[in-house]
């Protein structure tokens, strides 16, 4: 083995390292103490796991199957609507499914007004509708980001010779496909780690059990046994994403790169269904929102939010940012290899595919190692761990879209490393980048039993607070908070779509 | 490579920026599961009484989380929290089971039921939440009002009316345990069995049996007594069912001092407060607490009567919690 010049696995290793460094704590310590076979899940968990992951892949077909479309037009409306649209990207599924029971329940009385039947809004009927609109403006968002990526002269040449739907298919979603994929995986696992939708419908969830076992007892190996199917449940999806990669890599696309626009969807039909589909994520926390308003209370909610506030945002800023820079380096090593890529790109799955508090206690086991006085970098490591994974994934998928003719162009240029990298590199990955950005602040701030762990004494999120008050129901204090929220993704939504601009524009004066 | 030297000096400067923060002198860390809301007032009287600064850190009830019991085990090398506020008493036991409570009994204590000191003063207990039964006015009848907890499985009304939390988490498993040491763990595993089986709907948490009851969607549901408070205040159509047999299970809260801890001497005096009647009474108007021993209540879901609770041993109950949550799993995760 040649020691001076390291393979590029143990590079990559090294430099996914904060994503895994959590995990592989957990391991260590599991093997230390506890039982894994306790946790391995009998005949009944395994079923209750294929179950889980039935109703995932539903919520993901539901939310990027009605997203496409929803995203089409959305970039064919005005530019300044989409981060309004977006807006409802930070509310936790939780809050949708609360608007829905009430939705559900006042339709409910009312046909027992009239005398007609029964209705219950219960069962994985409802659990999957909630959770495929609550999901909805992820799979929106990230589908648009892919469509920007697209370059319209392609589609108008396809235009000339085929179609406008044919042409959509053909071109638009098999050049956006890898994006749409690697959308598809995050709203498939998010959904499967997520058991509070489900177990407002009373459907049981596998996640659940593995929560259940954290209640009860402290079993950490157990408790790792009882997590790993869900990184089984998680392959194959994964192996759709690792595919795409490698179609990219031998058949690279390029061209200038601006955004779409009056993009046709065809009958009016079509575009009514995806404008209702744009509107109904915001339908129920609106209902909420309208039904507790009251100023006062509301005034009081987000003060006493605002040190939270704060303190989420920074947590979110400092993660993601340090995701992306990170996720380059570590995409730019994984688009150099070959066979050991798929091993290290499903080590990277892993943080991402366990349920938050897994990762969360290995990040506590480290910190009873570092210095006390870096008790703040507890909540920075816990997102970190598994926000990398999503960025690097994400602008992996962007390297591999590349023209390596520009890169040979500039480079018969006689331009030097920096100015091709400045000038080449940069501009093509702006859009990812923000698209990655946009993702690793949405978990970040997002992110509620993980952080209970390892949050430093004085601190807590707004997603903590929010959770603590749901305990009293969706009352004002919750609708004030999920009106920031929404303020706030609205914002990042605003500011990752002026950065794609502003990265198309530069790409294109390049 | 110059940009690779500047991207890896970037990490650790932005690190820096939060990991460097001062604490003030005087200083007490409380890890807390009593509700952020309800805890935040009596924390900043205690600032304000005291002028020592609480770092607090909050449990979250609503995504299910015993994560800061788990977190003070984890930590027992090198201790952050000074004191550990419970909003129940079974994370608390298991503490003391794991030699990581310190001996303190607080002055202020004095006049709590014997039940609430321990002799080896590892814990004090203060307050407390009632497992109740709230109906629907609407749609229970004196005939068919349930009477007990056992009516759960044996009512006229509709199986799909009646509900519960799923009892894998917080007051419900609880709950659940206990029923496993007072009628045994057979009979108790055969009555959950049965609810599973009659299709008793079973909630995510008691807050939705709550909003349950009062949409109508539930003639009656077992929860907290803080859960039927927030019902009641809102003037819903709901009203608490009063209890004979057993009586209800009284779930004492519970305080106490962290082995090992940064700061001793300030986490004795927040003990102090928060023992003392005043902490009490702030928690019992809050609405977190129904059963507050020293300030005799005018709560709406504790009437005459009610206070009778259960004859539950906690220690026994904390044995058989891993068994209840095993078996639960089995009925109700398939």
């Amino acid at each position: 083995m040649n020691f001076r010049r390291p393979t590029g696995f143990v590079v990559g290793f090294a430099l996914a390292l904060p994503a895994l460094l959590p995990v592989l704590s957990l391991v260590a310590w599991s093997c230390a103490a506890g039982s894994f076979a306790k946790g391995i899940p009998s005949l009944e968990g395994w079923m209750l796991l294929a179950r889980t992951a039935v109703l995932a892949l539903g919520t993901a077909l539901l939310a990027c199957g009605l997203g496409i479309p929803a995203a089409l037009r959305l970039l064919a409306i005005r530019r300044w609507r989409f981060p309004v649209l977006l807006a409802t990207l930070l509310i936790p599924p939780t809050i949708h499914g609360l608007g829905w029971a009430s939705v559900a329940a006042q339709f409910g009385a009312l046909m027992r007004t009239v005398g007609g039947p029964d209705l219950v809004f219960q069962g994985t009927f409802a659990a999957l509708w909630v959770n495929g609109i609550a999901f909805a403006p992820l799979a929106i968002g990230l589908s648009a980001a892919a469509f920007l990526q697209v370059d319209p002269a392609l589609l108008e040449a396809a235009r000339l010779f085929q179609p406008a739907p044919r042409a959509i298919r053909r071109i638009l979603l098999g050049i956006a496909a890898p994006y749409l994929t690697i959308g598809f995986l995050l709203i498939f696992i998010l959904s499967l780690q997520d058991f509070t939708v489900p177990a407002l419908f009373s459907v049981p969830a596998y996640a659940m059990g593995i929560f259940a076992r954290f209640a009860a007892e402290r079993d950490p190996a157990a408790l790792a046994a009882q997590a790993l199917p869900l990184i089984l449940a998680a392959l194959p999806l994964f192996f759709l994403v690792s595919r795409a990669w490698k179609r990219l890599s031998g058949n690279q696309i390029g061209g200038p790169v601006q955004p779409l626009g009056g993009l046709g969807l065809g009958s009016p039909v079509t575009k009514l269904f995806a404008d209702l589909w744009i509107c109904l994520p915001a339908l129920a926390p609106l209902l909420l929102l309208g039904l507790s308003f009251d100023i006062t209370r509301w005034r009081t909610a987000v003060e006493r939010a605002l040190p939270d506030l704060g303190y989420s945002l920074e947590l979110a800023a400092l993660a993601s940012v340090v995701a992306v820079v990170l996720g380059a380096l570590l995409a730019r090593q994984m688009d150099r290899m070959k066979r050991a890529l798929p091993l290290l790109a499903t080590l990277c799955l892993i943080p991402l595919v366990l349920p938050s508090v897994l990762p969360s206690i290995g990040v506590l086991k480290l910190m009873q190692i570092l210095p006390p006085e870096w008790e703040d970098a507890g909540p920075f490591l816990a997102a970190l761990c598994r926000v990398l994974p999503i960025a690097a994934f994400i602008l992996l998928t962007a390297r591999r879209r590349r023209d390596p003719g520009l890169l040979d162009a500039a480079r018969l240029l006689g331009r030097s490393p920096r100015q091709r990298f400045l000038r080449i590199h940069v501009p093509m990955l702006v859009p990812a980048a923000a698209a990655a950005m946009v993702a690793a602040f949405t978990f970040t701030m997002g992110e509620c039993a993980g952080m209970i762990l390892v949050l430093p004494p004085g601190r807590s999120t707004l997603a903590t607070r929010l959770f603590n008050l749901l305990h009293y129901g969706a009352g004002p204090d919750v609708a004030a908070l999920s009106t920031l929220l929404s303020v706030l993704s609205g914002a990042a939504a605003a500011l990752a779509v002026w950065a794609a601009k502003r990265g198309t524009r530069w790409r294109m004066r390049s | 490579m110059k940009r690779f030297a500047f991207l890896a000096a970037l990490v650790p400067l932005l690190l820096a920026t939060t990991a460097c923060r001062k604490h003030s002198p005087a200083e007490v860390v409380v890890y807390t599961s009593v509700d952020q809301p309800q805890a935040e007032p009596v924390l900043k009287a205690f600032e304000a009484r005291t002028g020592i600064h609480v770092l607090p850190v909050y449990d979250v009830e609503a995504v299910k989380t015993v994560g800061l019991a788990n977190r003070i085990i984890e930590e027992k090398g090198r201790p952050k929290a000074d004191v550990f506020w419970n909003g129940e008493i079974l994370q608390t036991l298991r503490l003391d089971k794991e030699g990581l409570l310190e001996a303190y009994q607080p002055p202020t204590a004095a006049g709590l039921p014997a039940s609430y000191l321990p002799a080896d003063q590892h814990w004090t207990a203060i307050g407390g939440r009632a497992r109740i039964l709230l109906v629907d006015t609407r749609q229970v009848t004196p005939a068919t009002c349930p009477r007990s907890i056992a009516d759960l499985a044996k009512s006229p009304i509709p199986a799909n009316r009646r509900g519960m939390a799923m009892p894998l988490f917080g007051t419900a498993l609880t709950h659940a345990a206990t029923l496993y040491t007072l009628w045994g763990p057979e009979k108790a595993h055969a009555w959950f069995a049965d609810l599973k089986q009659q299709g008793v709907r079973m909630l995510e948490g008691n807050a939705s049996v709550r909003e349950a009851v009062a949409r109508g969607e539930l003639a009656f549901g077992i929860l907290d007594t803080d859960d039927a408070e927030e019902a009641l205040g809102r003037g819903d159509s709901v009203a608490v069912s009063e209890l004979d047999g057993d009586g209800a299970l009284v779930i004492p809260g519970s305080i106490a001092l962290v082995k090992g801890s940064p700061h001793p001497e300030s986490g004795r005096v927040l003990m102090d407060f928060l023992a003392s009647p005043e902490a009490e009474a702030m928690l019992g108007k809050g609405g977190f607490f129904q059963v507050t021993p020293r300030n005799p209540g005018t709560c709406r879901s504790l009437p005459s009567g009610h206070a009778k609770s259960m004859d539950v041993d906690w220690a026994k109950v904390l044995e058989v919690l891993p068994r209840t949550s095993e078996e639960l799993q089995g009925i109700f995760l398939k």
